[in-house]
């Protein structure tokens, strides 16, 4: 005990007793190869309401596994041999995590390949197994930002409906997708030159949550989305196209690539955080089933991921997973 | 207007639902209560407490317990136990020798109204009602065994009921 | 003897019981209990059965009734029947009782009760007293 007022000394360190794991996603920049940097100096007290930009929040993932390899090169000499030096020949990582609910992002997440939109089709002659020949898709038009589009009058697009935004694919080859890239176009007759294609994977989704017709014939009509699209403020080139939901395959050659961060909050105030700066999708795809009561079961998409390298700029050094700890207050190092 | 949700929509949506599937399936299956005739379905805590102990013959009566919240899902999951008593002494022109019939009969019953096992989640505390975004669902009824008293037989059955509470 | 003769005996037996029994009940005290009875719900609304609203209640006085309070501190009230008919204004044993039994409270001098128990005297299938036993609602 201190002879002044009573105050405590710094407490011996604790383990951080977590409730939940939070899951936050980036894209990688795939024509560039580079991935969001996350300063744990800077950064790492965010709030989880209000993720960096760029982060996407998974919300709450469970069962997070990770597992890491490394092998080492030896070199023995003597008699009896012993060992000389060892030095790293191989590291790899993996990890996986169990997500609460299905989403867009989620499922593209957990599926190792491309997900793809299932755009409302024009009728039964177009049909394919992951999605059929599309509907007309309609034009958005000036004066729309992120979240209240114009389109023409007229529209068939309801309250209720969910919604792709992207630009007609027009030849192109490479990574396609505004925003995030949803797919790799090798050659414009390997998808028929399909124009709704980059609509067919785009990462550019909302639900619509309100129609307001305009004031008379002719008048664009104006269609709120229950948030922001990821890709900002559509341009005049974009279209619409309603879906009627998703479709993911096992399968394709696509593999998505993300950053992830996984964040544990102590319930002393400490905080964990695990930063993969490049995780490529594995592929397949799995769901985790629970029985949740008599005849009732809960499904749940599993992710899994492997680990690509980054340099680290301070030193150079090829990593695949920055782990930091920010330790509670007043606690001893 | 805002709703604020809870797990009440949940017991009032599941009490309505067996109320209107009860006067579909059987619409002679009636109970008093003060005076007025109503489908024969009632939640205990929504009654006025007698005292007596004792629950209404050839009538449903839904008691809530055992509630829990699972907050591994995107929205909270909440889940109570709800137990359904019903009883019966027969009927007074058969002596009530019909009442092992009576409550066959009422099992049957039992099982229709808890079929199919999901309803829109409503809330009932504005007017006219609010139909909300989720579903109430519940798991297969467990039937308990029957009990004998004097001249009465009754059963429990037990459901699970679910909903996830939506935010405001 | 028929049985046209034997019901008329009976129903002659039993109404000479409902007015001996209102009589002496009459003679041997003026006390009143009074019924507090939650008056029906109200047309189509569902709000009572989900608990949303609550019913009004009416209080109905029953006079002459004989209070007891045995050594063990459980009350009966005897109460003539043809005093509860009229003051119910319901007919027939089973309404009878239904009534009496849905009685939220009984109130007995400055004691709100409760109904534990209805009993019923007859005579030839008339009922000629009613005997309620109450007991002191569970407190918390």
């Amino acid at each position: 005990m201190s002879g002044g007022a009573g105050v405590m000394g710094p407490l011996c360190p604790t383990s951080p007793v977590v409730e939940r794991v939070r899951l936050f996603v980036a894209p990688v920049d795939r024509t560039s190869g580079n991935a969001l940097v996350f300063d744990p100096a800077m950064q790492g007290r965010f709030a989880l309401s209000a993720p960096p930009p760029g982060w996407f929040d998974m919300g709450v993932v469970a069962d997070v596994k990770r597992d890491a390899v490394t092998t080492f090169a030896e070199v023995w000499s003597g008699a009896p041999a012993l060992l000389k030096t060892r030095s790293r020949a191989k590291v790899s990582a993996d990890v996986s995590c169990t997500f609460a609910g299905w989403s867009k992002l989620a499922m593209a997440l957990s599926s190792g390949s491309q997900q793809m939109n299932l755009l409302r089709s024009s009728g039964l002659a177009g049909a394919n197994d992951s999605g059929g020949a599309a509907a007309s898709a309609v034009a958005v038009l000036a004066g729309s930002s992120a979240t209240v589009l114009q389109l023409p009058a007229g529209s068939a697009v309801a309250v209720g409906d969910a919604v792709v935004v992207d630009e007609d694919y027009e030849g192109a080859t490479g990574y396609v997708g505004s925003g995030i890239a949803g797919a790799y176009v090798r050659s414009a007759s390997a998808i028929g030159n399909d124009a709704d294609y980059v609509r067919r994977v785009s990462f550019n989704v909302g639900r619509v949550v309100g129609v307001i017709a305009g004031a008379s014939a002719g008048v664009p009509m104006a269609v709120t989305l229950a948030g922001p699209l990821l890709a900002g403020v559509p341009s005049l080139t974009m279209k619409l196209s309603v879906l009627m939901g998703f479709v993911d395959r096992l399968g394709g050659s696509f593999a998505g690539e993300w950053s992830g961060l996984f964040v544990m909050d102590g319930v002393q105030g400490d905080r964990v955080l695990l930063h993969y700066p490049r995780l490529q999708t594995a592929p397949g795809v799995a769901e985790v089933t629970d029985q949740l009561a008599v005849g009732l079961q809960r499904w749940r998409l599993r992710a899994q991921f492997h680990a690509l390298p980054v340099l680290d700029a301070n030193d150079g050094e090829a990593v695949l997973c920055f782990r930091s700890y920010l330790p509670a207050p007043g606690r001893l190092l | 207007m805002s709703v604020v949700d809870g797990f009440q929509n949940a017991k009032d949506t599941f009490y309505v639902t067996l109320r209107d599937r009860l006067a579909a399936l059987n619409a002679d299956r009636t109970v008093v209560v003060r005076g007025a005739t109503r489908p024969a379905v009632a939640v205990a805590e929504n009654e006025i407490s007698l005292g007596t102990g004792t629950d209404p013959v050839n009538a449903f009566v839904l008691r809530w317990t055992g509630f829990a919240v699972d907050t591994s899902d995107a929205l909270p999951l909440l889940k109570a136990q709800c137990e359904i008593s019903f009883a019966t002494e027969g009927s007074a022109e058969m002596a009530g020798m019909d009442r092992g019939r009576t409550l066959s009969a009422m099992g049957e019953e039992m099982r229709g109204m808890l079929h199919p096992a999901t309803v829109p989640k409503q809330s009932f505390a504005v007017s006219p009602a609010v139909t909300l975004a989720t579903q109430v669902f519940w798991d297969a009824p467990v039937f308990g065994p029957v009990k004998e008293t004097a001249d009465r037989i009754s059963r429990m059955v037990t459901v699970e009921v679910f909903a996830w509470k939506e935010a405001a | 003897m028929t049985g046209a003769g034997m019901s008329g005996a009976g129903f002659a037996g039993g109404e000479a019981a409902r007015r001996s029994a209102a009589s002496l009940l009459g003679s041997l005290t003026g006390d009143a209990v009074v019924l507090r009875i939650a008056t029906p719900p109200v047309g189509d609304s569902d709000a009572e059965e989900l608990g949303l609203g609550s019913p009004e209640f009416q209080d109905v006085a029953l006079t002459p009734a004989l209070v007891r309070v045995s050594s063990t501190n459980k009350t009966t009230v005897l109460i003539a029947a043809s005093a509860v008919e009229a003051a119910l204004g319901v007919d027939g044993a089973e309404a009878v009782e239904l009534a009496l039994k849905s009685a939220c409270f009984v109130q007995v001098s400055d004691d709100m009760l409760q109904v534990a128990q209805v009993e019923r005297r007859a005579v030839f299938g008339r009922a000629y007293l009613y005997r309620l036993l109450l007991k002191t609602p569970e407190t918390r």
